[in-house]
């Protein structure tokens, strides 16, 4: 029976071929779509969890919309180191907090070669906060934030793109035309979920972001540690009682700050991703219907081209169901070796996309060739699911041929 | 034994009705060697058909060893004609691209025989054939391809062997040959049912059975044995 299954396919060979190519292409779109879905997915998650991840709040100046940094109609400023400070005092369960001053880009000037750089304010918290220190020199301390020390710590791909990849510890750079000392070089970080390249930036004490570059005496945004233990949205709570009453805020004003927590932000991210998650599987779906579809008509025509092959052997004694089976058989033989050429096309495929794709790159692990292989792999329940839809492919497509072989009539087809 | 009594079959064609086989009583007995001859449309072809279970008849019986077969399934009929009955027919009716020997071997793929290694090797040797197991039907002539087929049905060693114009498509030479092998197996204890326009094919037979119309015209001993 598997024998003649594939004699039947080395005869008709451009059916099988285009019977093969029907479901290559059904399968290599759902495949690469699931696998790339879950791939970025689980990347984007993985970045977040890293940099929002476990028990933090990301705490932002300005209400509703009005974010801090930067804005048309100004900067939120109600946001200041002293309310990070009363925080701290009166809510034991924030262990650390890191101000930010996100400055944006700025000329920074080595041995008389400029470029634009983006300029961060950090405390020397963020080394607890965001679990991120440095791999050559070491990170400003608490000394450096409280003289606003023109010191600052740079991240891996400058050391190459302004050191000429030599160790830049020591070395003096002029940030906006005020000089700095490097003291180290970052722990690499990947791309943020804005796409912005945290191995391309400079931290300086936030002190020295307010006073010396920007001149202002709020901060844009904060990130808190909080104790494992405790219960985030009280804690939420909590520094919305200490902050309301230092912003002067009346009962019926709204906050003038806004609280993120890792929850939100994880619904955020799915949301987002609702194009992987619905459309394009919503796309390879079609896709593979329309295989199926492809299949069942050429399954269709040979079981009228091979009337007088069905007909004879239904003389030679083959019931029904052989028949039906044989059908069923050919049609998922066929389906199936499409299936297994989709997962290895589909593998090449999402190799090849992680060379172009940004998306992939912004899911950047600490190392770039890792970051590749988190967004690209084809894990094995996608090829699972592949395989799975081969099969059903080949079985759903089956069923209509095979019912119209297995009824033909050996008279009728013999003559 | 087969036993057809008063076995009718008509065929509806707009408002006219063909009646191919119109009240045929026919009796063949194990062993023997029958030709059932007759003009175009006499109702040869619907008589093997019936004959070789691949159809039922409109009416009558069809008793076959004894039994009658108006009582078995589609699947059981199935399972008949793999077991008894072996088909000649006048096209070979061979799959292409498939070689001689996996021709042969056909019927075995849908029975139930617990041994069948060799069968098909040994069947391509009663027709001569086992040094062209393995060339594929476009590569023989047309008395070879239809010595193949002869092969298939014998490769179940059935005890009836039911031949359509065996000969229609073969050159005098070969269909000669082929004959042969008819008179051969029916030595050897097989009936067989040979259907055929040519009188001097029919002559290789023991009797001749006359049709026209869907109805037995003569009946004759033609030789003796
Ligand atoms: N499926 C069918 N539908 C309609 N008429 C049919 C059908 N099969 C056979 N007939 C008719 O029944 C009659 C007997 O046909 P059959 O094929 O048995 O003749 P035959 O003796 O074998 O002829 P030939 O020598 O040409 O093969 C013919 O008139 C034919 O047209
Ligand atoms: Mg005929």
């Amino acid at each position: 029976m598997v024998r003649s299954a594939v004699g039947s396919m080395r005869r008709h060979k451009m059916r099988t071929f285009l019977m093969i190519l029907g479901t290559l292409v059904g399968v290599t779109a759902l495949t690469v779509v699931v696998a790339y879905g879950q791939g970025t997915q689980n990347a984007v998650l993985d970045n977040f969890n890293r940099m929002f991840g476990g028990s933090t709040i990301m705490l932002m100046a300005g209400g509703g919309g009005r974010m801090g940094g930067p804005h048309a109609d100004g900067p939120a400023t109600t946001l200041t180191l002293e309310d990070l400070a009363a925080i701290g005092a009166e809510i034991p369960e924030v262990i650390a907090s890191d101000p930010i001053m996100m400055l944006g880009e700025f000329d920074v000037v080595y041995e008389g070669e400029t470029k634009p750089i983006m300029i961060t304010g950090h405390s020397e918290s963020q080394e607890i906060v965001w679990d991120r220190g440095a791999t050559s020199g070491s990170y400003f301390g608490h000394e450096d934030v409280e003289r606003s020390a023109r010191v600052a710590v740079v991240g891996e791909r400058l050391v190459t793109e302004i050191f000429g990849g030599m160790d830049p510890v020591g070395e003096s750079i002029r940030i906006a035309n005020v000089p700095f000392e490097v003291i180290g070089v970052l722990d690499l970080m990947g791309i943020d979920p804005h796409g912005v390249d945290m191995d391309r930036e400079i931290q300086v004490p936030v002190t020295t972001a307010m006073r010396r570059l920007s001149n202002v005496d709020y901060i844009f945004s904060a990130k808190l540690s909080v104790a494992a233990s405790a219960n985030l949205d009280d804690v939420v709570f909590r520094i919305a009682d200490v902050l309301r009453p230092r912003h002067a805020l009346g009962p019926q004003e709204p906050n003038d700050f806004q609280m993120i927590t890792p929850v939100q932000v994880e619904g955020m991210i799915e949301s987002g991703n609702r194009v992987f998650t619905l459309f394009l599987p919503l796309v390879a779906a079609i896709s593979i219907l329309a295989g199926g579809i492809v299949v069942a008509n050429l399954m269709l025509m040979s079981v009228s081209e091979r009337r007088a092959e069905i007909g004879l052997r239904k003389a030679l004694g083959a019931k029904r169901r052989d028949i039906s089976a044989q059908f069923l058989l050919e049609s998922t033989a066929v389906t199936l070796f499409g299936g297994l050429l989709a997962l290895g096309l589909a593998y090449v495929v999402l190799l090849a996309m992680g060379g172009v794709s940004t998306v992939a790159r912004t899911m950047g692990e600490t190392d770039n060739a890792e970051a590749a292989e988190v967004a690209l792999g084809l894990p094995w329940e996608v090829a699972l699911l592949g395989v799975a839809a081969s099969l059903a492919v080949g079985l759903l497509a089956g069923v209509a041929p095979a019912r119209r072989a297995a009824a033909l009539d050996p008279v009728e087809t013999l003559r | 034994m087969i036993e057809l009594t008063g076995v009718s079959k008509t065929y509806e064609k707009g408002s006219t009705v063909v009646r191919a086989l119109d009240d045929v009583s026919l009796r063949i007995d194990r062993g023997s060697f029958v030709a059932i001859v007759g003009p175009s449309g006499s109702g040869k072809s619907t008589m093997m058909n019936i004959v070789g279970l691949l159809d039922r008849p409109d009416a009558g019986r069809y008793d076959l060893d004894g039994s009658d077969v108006g009582a078995l399934s589609s699947d059981e009929l199935a399972e008949a004609r793999n077991e008894r009955i072996g088909f000649v027919f006048q096209s070979f009716h061979l799959l292409a691209n498939t070689t001689a020997l996996e021709n042969v071997e056909l019927p075995l793929v849908y029975s139930n025989r617990p041994d069948i290694s060799g069968l098909g090797l040994s069947a391509l040797e009663r027709v001569g054939l086992e040094d062209r197991a393995q060339h594929t039907p476009g590569e023989l002539s047309g008395g070879q391809q239809q010595r193949v087929a002869i092969a298939r049905a014998l490769v179940n060693d059935p005890d009836l062997i039911l031949a359509d114009e065996p000969t229609g498509n073969l050159d005098g030479a070969s269909g000669l040959e082929i004959l042969g092998i008819f008179q051969e197996l029916n030595r050897l204890g097989k009936t067989i049912v040979l259907i055929t326009h040519d009188v001097e094919v029919a002559a290789m037979a023991d009797r001749r059975v006359n049709i026209v119309d869907g109805r037995v015209v003569s009946d004759e001993i033609t030789r003796g044995d």
